[in-house]
């Protein structure tokens, strides 16, 4: 299972690999690049990670919201690297029974990759500048 | 020496992805990190809110580094 790519992200992939049956909702939040932050204007975003953890760790995630929410699917898979306004940073997508519980835990998967995967991203401004995000510290 | 992997706004501040120190006494982190800190003063603010790991693992500030351990800094992270 691929959870970091330095490739444009195929979400038609991911949603053929968790196809399920007994699955009556499909919740898929993507995150994309957009063009501006805290009124500055955004060219691009550079992401980097610490790949040994990162994978680990999505891999946790995603076992964990089966476990905690009782859906049948989850799968996290982000982008690193350059990315463009417009381009998919993230898919999570998750499958369950009922709709309810798919809504919850795909807010989850992304909340908790956020605050938990070491990945960092660098944005770009327009007038040359660039800025590292503040992020969350790791738990130790 | 110990290599110290610096990523994300650390490896900005520091200007490269891997710095080298003298093998810190007592086989301490924190030691480690005053050597770092000594040779590039920038860090000093960013290291407190920063995780330590070793490989596939963090690992306290309390652990004693081992022979062919190569320390990695983890700012605060926030992908998505």
């Amino acid at each position: 299972m691929t959870t970091l790519s330095s490739q444009p992200l195929d979400l038609d992939a991911l949603l053929a690999e968790t196809e399920d049956d007994s699955a009556g909702a499909l919740v898929v939040f993507s995150g994309t690049i957009r063009n501006h932050h805290d009124n500055k204007s955004v060219e691009r975003l550079s992401y980097t990670a610490y790949e040994p953890i990162a994978k680990k760790a999505i891999a946790e995630i995603e076992q964990e919201v089966k476990d905690k929410f009782g859906v049948s699917r989850c799968r996290i898979i982000h982008r690193i690297g350059d990315l463009e306004i417009g381009d998919i940073a993230i898919h999570c997508v998750v499958r369950s029974a009922h709709r309810g519980e798919a809504f919850e835990a795909a807010k989850y998967a992304i909340d908790t990759t956020k605050s938990r995967v070491p990945i960092w991203k660098e944005e770009h401004y327009s007038d040359g500048t660039s800025v590292f995000r503040e992020g969350t510290p790791l738990k130790t | 020496m110990l290599k110290i992997h610096c990523l994300g706004i650390l490896q900005s501040k520091v200007g490269q992805a891997v710095c080298e120190v003298d093998w810190p006494q007592n086989n301490s982190i924190e030691t480690a990190l005053a050597t770092l800190v000594e040779a590039h003063p920038a860090v000093a603010s960013e290291l407190p809110r920063c995780a330590c790991a070793i490989g596939d693992e963090i690992v306290p500030r309390s652990y004693q580094l081992q022979a062919g351990d190569e320390l990695v800094l983890l700012p605060p992270v926030g992908g998505g």
